[in-house]
């Protein structure tokens, strides 16, 4: 026996035991609606064990689920801010390559995969290389990371003494230079430089090109 | 749980990721800059913020200012002046509603004496695509000393003709060799455009309205 069949035999029986049945007359169906509306209305048995119930979502709701809502709310609050401003990529998601810029060099693969609009670039791993052997720290500062010098440390290559970085970096043109022991202003050598008019000391160009 | 207590906690997971920065950067900033320099900067990040401008780019410009050791007048020049070309930027960039970049990249290039027409053209010719890469070139090729006029008309031609972002880039790239070899900055922007607008999809109907950037030996 099919489904359809099957369901085709309820409802047939429903009929015949229905049609059995006496003719309910209009005063007896009145009479259960209205004492239905007088009886007060407790709330589903789901709701009774805890589980969701749309007209007191908050208080029948677990905690258990509303620290999940909570921690979606909390990621998509994260995402959302990094989907409203692109300009402070925090991942680094592809190797670097040679660039053209001279001085910093991108890389081949953007680091973002998500949808975004046409105007939005997606940021570019880039990397930055000094050699500074009598260095004891060299950080990057510049106008992609808040010329924040504690949030761009270089890290000493063991092999060939270069310090090195790579950042993502959104395409455009950027202006940066090295910190050298915390306080040396160091433009990049094989950046170009560009005249400062707002503070008066220079800093390297970058170009990133959109990939 | 209660109702109040769980929507306070819903809210909080949602505003405070997105306004995470925030907090970080006024305390950069206000370890950064004296207290006198740091009320006239929140000044005018509160004000970008009532134009409902980007704000990071003028925190950037005040904490460039302050790890270049500017003096406090000079910050607080900078990052009004910013601000107001910001202003201009995302009209002129205006509609399709610009990025931060596109915007940054806009005030820096009216910084350098570009036009506001000269945004907008680039905008229209760029067509959806964003336009940051192109102004930043522009700003580029004016800084290493191609005229204004010059270099917006070429930039325009390039973007018109579809050109890439890499092609702006690596043009701008061998220009600033060119002219590190002695070559006339003019002269090394016509050169490559001239080069360049061959390969472009969209030359045919533009190479004709390109000038030399000096008269013909005959």
């Amino acid at each position: 026996m099919t489904d359809h069949e099957e369901v085709d035999g309820v409802i047939r029986r429903t009929i015949e035991e229905l049609r059995a049945l006496p003719a309910a007359s209009d005063d007896a169906v009145s009479r259960i609606v209205a004492a239905a509306r007088l009886t007060p209305q407790d709330p589903p048995r789901d709701a009774q064990r805890g589980g969701w119930y749309w007209v007191h979502p908050w208080r029948r709701m677990p905690a258990v689920t509303a620290a999940a809502l909570v921690l979606v709310a909390g990621i998509g609050g994260y995402a959302l801010r990094s989907r409203m401003d692109g300009s402070r990529p925090a991942a680094v998601a592809a190797a670097p390559a040679t660039g053209a810029n001279g001085g910093a060099a991108a890389a081949m693969a953007p680091v973002a995969s998500e949808d975004l609009p046409a105007n939005v670039e997606r940021p570019v791993a880039t990397q930055f290389v000094l050699a500074a052997p009598t260095a004891q720290s060299v950080a990057l500062v510049g106008d992609f990371n808040g010329w924040d010098p504690r949030s761009a440390p270089l890290a000493r290559d063991p092999q060939t003494g270069l310090w090195t970085l790579t950042l993502p970096v959104i395409p455009g043109r950027h202006v940066y230079a090295f910190l050298v022991d915390g306080t040396e202003w160091t433009l990049d050598p094989r950046a170009p430089q560009e005249r400062d008019a707002d503070f008066g000391r220079p800093g390297s160009v970058l170009l990133v090109e959109a990939r | 749980m209660t109702r109040v207590a769980a929507a306070a906690l819903l809210l909080c997971a949602i505003v405070a990721p997105a306004g995470a920065q925030s907090p970080s950067a006024d305390q950069r900033l206000a370890k950064a800059l004296d207290a006198e320099t740091y009320a006239a900067v929140t000044r005018v990040i509160r004000s970008a913020k009532a134009r409902a401008l980007p704000v990071d780019p003028i925190v950037d410009k005040a904490l460039e200012g302050a790890v270049k050791g500017a003096r406090p007048v000079r910050i607080r020049a900078a990052v009004v002046a910013l601000a107001d070309r910001m202003v201009v930027a995302r009209e002129a960039l205006s509609p399709p509603s610009p990025t931060v970049a596109e915007i940054g990249a806009g005030a820096e290039a009216l910084g350098k004496g570009v036009p506001r027409a000269t945004l907008r053209t680039i905008r229209i010719a760029g067509g959806d695509r964003s336009v940051a890469v192109p102004l930043g070139v522009l700003t580029e090729l004016v800084a290493r000393g191609v005229s204004v006029q010059r270099a917006s008309d070429q930039v325009v031609a390039l973007v018109k003709s579809g050109a890439t972002s890499q092609q702006l880039a690596a043009l701008s790239d061998k220009v600033r060799q060119d002219i590190e070899t002695g070559i006339d900055p003019a002269a090394a922007l016509d050169i490559r455009t001239r080069g360049l607008l061959p390969l472009l999809p969209g030359s045919s109907r533009l190479a004709p309205t390109l000038k030399p950037a000096s008269p013909r030996v005959p």
